[in-house]
């Protein structure tokens, strides 16, 4: 059944597309960062890290993870999970499917198995395109950064990686990218289960980053009560990873939030669909 | 031998959808192999979702539901003997239509060597846009697709909707055609149409259904040869009643909307021609026994033309 689906999506023009628009974004950004003067700093992220991209084209991922992690990378997660099962309906082909004597688990579960494996090669493509392309254009490179947050004014703290503990500490943060969205595509592949419409799906994924993101005690001081929960704020910490030493602290919150939100979303998912009726 | 159990057994099935509508309400229906059963009623009478539950996809409220005495669950295995049409087509439109019947066969997870592809390709009609993706086909030729889908590896059973809907006359023959040869081959078949001359044409029984319940079933010669004996259409129905009543032979007469439906143990089309001659009244045609549209209106009365 898993490969029954993987024939039906990896040659979708949606999937290719969704791909292809990841990695041309890094072409674009590292054209942009090209063009920028020489030796201009980039700050990644609110530790900061500020990075020269054109020292090294091991920067290039960092910068890469760090634009597309809070709005493409989520998009691409939700299109692919929002689509799944609503898509399926949209074309009319869920009722043959299922009307074919396969069960519901067995059919949600090769939905989940495709979009999760697509959602993941949307994640590891960004840092792994920025490479090739970062690498190409600047060279390889030590990977040197000057860390904000244990700079003073009258002192820059300068952390520089050689290329093997780069690869490892991409690696790494790439990891805690995938899983941090975990949560919204849990949620996308839900109301995909819920709705006959996939863009309803879809957009109901990105919605909740943006709930995410704007339920955030860094802007709105009111609502810090609530920002440990948001399904998606904390996916940023991996930069801290860049560190020297490396910090850690609040990551194993957030991925075992994510694990809860998985784990309740997911589950709502398998229990209505198993009972649902299926009219369209 | 014991008898083996028939193609489809339904007792008491009831369905009542979102916002408490009874879709399906006390359905007693059974089809024995062989059969070719056209499924008929008004819109919104119940039978696409009739058809859904006994495919697994609908969930009844209430009552039993067998095929070849299984009774379905989604995901029954007996679901890989039965063949679908239901609601028009569905496919994977970034597919072409080989690759989509190939597809569907793999779900049954039966041999490929039993999907009789050739077959299926025959029937579909579809020469080389075969190989052309779903999404360029022409609604006729998503149906002749969605056919062939469904007749892929000789199911035993046959549940199609609609299966004519929007295809040229030559193509409702090719289906009229397909259709008959399963049967012949063993197929059991279930056929919803709104076109009843169809249903009168290929099937060999008929169940009517209205409000969710089972109105009236048969063999078709039953259905239609059990009230009306001659139909004559004429220029003043009224008055064609009012003389007609009056023949001893003539047991009831109605008007219709320019014709008149005489019923009566003995009737003798010459006198009934005589007097309504001698009364001026004009008869423009004349016809013995009914279609099974004239039947089927009989019986759902105004609910099919309010649908």
């Amino acid at each position: 059944m898993i490969r029954i689906e993987l024939a039906k999506q990896w040659r979708r023009p949606r999937t290719l597309l969704t791909f292809a628009a990841l990695a041309l974004f890094t072409v674009a950004l590292t054209a942009a960062l090209a063009a920028t003067g020489a030796g201009k700093l980039e700050r990644v992220g609110d530790i900061p890290l500020l990075v020269v991209p054109k020292r090294s084209g091991l920067s290039i991922p960092v910068i890469a993870l760090s634009s597309t992690m809070k709005f493409f990378l989520p998009l691409a997660v939700a299109v692919f999970a929002g689509e799944s099962v609503a898509g399926e309906a949209g074309w009319g082909s869920l009722r043959y499917t299922l009307a074919r004597g396969v069960s519901r688990s067995r059919f949600l579960f090769s939905k989940l198995v495709v979009a999760l494996l697509f959602s993941v090669v949307a994640v590891v493509l960004v840092p792994a395109a920025a490479l090739a392309v970062g690498t190409v254009v600047f060279g390889w490179h030590p990977f040197t950064a000057i860390d904000g947050s244990a700079s003073t004014a009258m002192h820059n703290t300068v952390v520089t990686f050689g290329s093997g503990a780069s690869i490892a500490r991409l690696g790494l943060g790439t990891a805690y990218v995938a899983a941090g969205m975990a949560s919204i595509f849990a949620f996308a592949f839900l109301l995909s289960t819920l709705t006959t419409r996939p863009f309803a799906a879809v957009a109901g994924g990105v919605g909740l980053t943006i709930v995410s993101r704007v339920l955030n005690g860094d802007y709105l001081p009111g609502v810090a009560i609530l920002s440990p929960y948001m399904p998606n704020n904390d996916v940023d910490l991996w930069q801290h990873f860049f560190q020297q030493p490396a910090q850690t602290s609040g990551m194993a919150h957030f991925l075992v939030l994510q694990v809860v939100y998985a784990g309740v979303f997911l589950s709502i998912a398998w229990w209505s669909f198993r009972r649902k009726d299926i009219l369209t | 031998m014991a008898p083996s159990p028939p193609p489809i057994l339904i007792e008491g099935l009831t369905k009542r959808l979102g916002g408490g509508v009874l879709a399906v309400d006390g359905l007693d229906l059974v089809v024995n192999a062989g059969q070719i059963l056209g499924l008929a009623g008004p819109n919104g009478a119940g039978k696409s979702v009739t058809l859904k539950i006994m495919l697994g996809l609908v969930r009844p409220t209430s009552g039993r539901v067998e095929l070849f005495g299984e009774p379905v669950r989604p995901g029954s295995e007996v679901l890989g003997r039965v063949g679908v049409l239901v609601d028009g087509p569905g496919f994977v439109p970034h597919l072409s239509g080989l690759e989509n019947l190939r597809l569907a066969w793999r779900m049954t997870r039966r041999p490929d060597s039993g999907a009789e592809l050739e077959r299926a390709i025959e029937i579909a009609g579809l020469g080389a846009a075969i190989d052309r993706r779903y999404r360029t086909y022409s609604h006729g030729m998503r149906y002749r697709l969605g056919l062939a889908q469904a007749l892929l590896g000789a199911p035993d059973l046959l549940l199609l909707d609609e299966p004519t809907t929007g295809l040229d006359p030559a193509h409702i023959r090719e289906v009229r055609d397909a259709i008959a040869t399963a049967a012949v081959h063993g197929a059991t078949v279930v056929f919803c149409s709104h076109l009843l001359s169809e249903v009168e044409r290929i099937c060999t029984h008929t169940a009517v259904v209205q409000r969710g319940r089972l109105v009236a079933s048969g063999a078709v010669p039953e259905l239609v040869g059990s009230a009306v004996d001659v139909q004559l259409d004429v220029d003043d129905p009224d008055r064609a009643c009012d003389v007609l009543a009056d023949l001893a032979t003539v047991a009831s007469v109605t008007a219709g909307a320019g014709s008149v439906y005489v019923e009566g143990g003995s009737l003798r089309p010459a006198d009934l021609l005589l007097v309504l001659d001698e009364a001026s009244v004009q008869v423009y045609g004349f016809r013995r026994g009914r279609s099974l549209e004239d039947a089927y209106l009989s019986l759902v009365g105004g609910d099919a033309r309010a649908a």
